[in-house]
């Protein structure tokens, strides 16, 4: 018999595996074994793909499957992975594409904003969001991400800001923080009331955290990736039509806990020592901000 | 006398267990030197691009204890060019973990761009053992090191095969000086599910090419078994182990387990069956696990 060729052969098994129409049957190609036939010998080896990558989807996306139960997750993984195939040596990389599938699959035309029909597009992007904080590098290894001093942002117009790889910021139309309390505790989840959100992924010591922001804060972080303070702010007063002291108002208060929370880092690199702890009152006519 | 040194030169680091999630928190609690465990191994592909808290854990542990690399992607058999994004990320972690081997599997996962995250059997025909032979060649050329490869599980054998799998694993090693991680829980489902002698395999392979043992427990699905990693090591499987050890004058040892893992202490004590072995008991059949 001729040697078949080794790239027919691969291309062969994992058409059988994926699901494919197979150029031969397998007992063209496979030994039977006595107890099994080339065909349940394949079957062993499709099997495992479809449940080794439902399992990967179901890991990552845990609030989505909490929610919608193993029945219709799994018949949203297999369409997913029948669309997309694993390309990427990571398993890792496996659900990247997975909420813009979901979004991409819903019954056209599309509802509004808050139909059910997008709660799972939703739930994926939260799910991947925060798989994908996880993983990147955080501000533990960050020795540059320290807490900052409130008055400092009064004196600082220029203090450099940016936001850590971690840091994923999310748009949404339901709420969803009860859903993923209740499912990170293994307890069945509510099923989210539509909602225009706004959300932060963030990472400290290494453990991942879900906070609502409002669209200002939203706006701000965005912003505050390699910016300055002055910049991020008023660039966020304008694009919500507030005032900027309002907008340096709020920051006072919140950005400090932003910092702690993981969510932007102001470097030490342009803050001179003396600048760390202004004296009171030193600041904001001075500064720049009524300009 | 091959002049090939027992090991190829390599330690035998003892007896060792996969790091895996459940237990990083455990590894972090617990002083090192109550882990009662001689080295760790890790899937080294859970570790590329992690900058979270298994990468926290994977430089603790490799900061007080050998770590192996074991990889399950690198598709060494495959008839798709190989990988060198993949082989650059191997470098990378190597440098940073400074394992005492790099070790895979005689398989391929994938061809024309997607991978199946399985470990595909290789039909075993010269033309085969002459095509991974030369991967084998290149990836050592690249890491600078010798590859050592793992005998799969296997739930079919392709009609084309010449060459029994212990005969295709010794020559690869022996033409390239590839190491080999003999599993003798893999070559006891591949004996039971292809119908051949598994004591025959083990004796058959190139003892000092052999630097690993690997064990682990398979389920039973009537027709076949499963490498499943999923329960202690059956009976059947510790005879094997024994001669493993006896061929190679000793070897590192490494129980696999990988889904409904134990707490710590109780993979543990499973490991620590395997020095009991090595000291001349063998269990009677049903007395610490049926397969």
């Amino acid at each position: 018999m001729r040697e078949p060729d080794l790239a027919d052969l691969q291309r062969w098994l994992l058409t059988a595996c994926t699901g494919g129409q197979l150029s031969r049957r397998p007992s063209e190609v496979v030994r039977d074994s006595g107890r099994l036939t080339a065909e349940d010998r394949v079957a062993i080896y499709a099997r495992g793909y479809r449940a080794r990558l439902r399992e990967c989807l179901k890991s990552e996306f845990s609030v989505l499957h909490a929610l919608v139960g193993d029945q219709v997750f799994a018949l949203f993984a297999d369409a997913y992975i029948a669309a997309h195939p694993p390309a990427s040596y990571s398993m890792a990389d496996l659900g990247a594409a997975f909420a813009d599938f979901l979004h991409h699959t819903r019954p056209q035309p599309l509802s509004p904003p808050g139909s059910p029909d997008a709660l799972p597009t939703a739930l994926a992007r939260l799910d991947r969001a925060r798989s994908e904080s996880r993983r990147a590098a955080g501000v533990e290894s960050d020795p540059t991400h320290r807490p900052i001093d409130p008055v400092l942002l009064m004196t600082t117009p220029d203090l450099p800001l940016r936001t850590p790889p971690t840091l994923r910021l999310l748009h949404l139309d339901f709420a969803l923080l009860d859903t993923v309390t209740a499912a990170d505790h293994g307890h069945h989840p509510p099923v989210p009331t539509p909602q225009d959100t706004h959300y932060a992924v963030t990472r400290t010591n290494y453990r991942v955290h879900l906070h609502a922001l409002t669209p200002w804060q939203h706006t701000f972080l965005h912003t505050a990736t390699n910016t300055t303070l002055h910049t991020a702010t008023t660039t966020t007063a304008h694009a919500h039509g507030l005032p900027v002291p309002r907008v340096l108002a709020g920051l006072f208060t919140w950005l400090p806990w932003a910092v702690e929370a993981g969510m932007v880092t102001a470097p030490p690199d342009r803050r001179a020592p003396d600048r760390v702890v202004p004296a009171c009152g030193s600041g904001a006519a001075s500064s720049g901000w009524i300009a | 006398m091959s002049g090939v040194p027992p090991r190829l030169g390599l330690p035998n680091l003892g007896d060792g267990v996969g790091l895996r999630e459940v237990h990083f928190r455990h590894l972090l609690d617990t002083p090192p030197e109550a882990w009662d465990v001689d080295w760790f191994e890790v899937i080294s592909e859970n570790f590329f691009d992690d900058h979270g808290f298994a990468a926290h854990v994977l430089d603790h542990v490799a900061a007080h204890r050998p770590v192996v690399m074991h990889g399950v992607s690198l598709s060494i058999g495959s008839t798709d060019p190989l990988d060198y994004g993949y082989l650059g990320k191997l470098g990378a972690l190597a440098d940073r973990v400074r394992p005492a081997w790099i070790s895979d599997h005689l398989c391929w996962t994938g061809v024309n761009g997607v991978t199946s995250h399985d470990l595909l059997p290789m039909p075993l025909t010269r033309r085969s053992l002459a095509h991974v032979a030369d991967r084998v060649r290149a990836v050592q050329d690249h890491l600078g090191r010798p590859l050592v490869l793992e005998n799969p599980s296997s739930y079919l054998e392709f009609l084309a095969s010449e060459l029994p799998e212990w005969a295709f694993l010794g020559r690869l090693a022996q033409d390239t000086g590839c190491g080999l991680l003999l599993d003798v829980n893999n070559v006891f489902v591949s004996a039971t599910n292809h119908g051949f002698d598994p004591e025959r395999y083990i004796r058959e392979l190139p003892a000092e090419h052999i630097v690993q043992v690997h064990l682990a427990g398979p389920s039973d699905h009537g027709d076949y078994l499963l490498d499943t990693h999923d329960r202690p090591v059956p009976d059947r499987v510790w005879p094997l182990y024994a001669l493993a050890q006896q061929r190679t004058g000793g070897v590192a040892t490494l129980l696999e387990w990988d889904a409904d893992i134990p707490p710590f202490p109780d993979l543990v004590a499973e490991l620590a069956k395997a020095a009991r072995v090595r000291a001349g008991y063998l269990p009677p059949a049903g007395e610490w696990a049926r397969a």
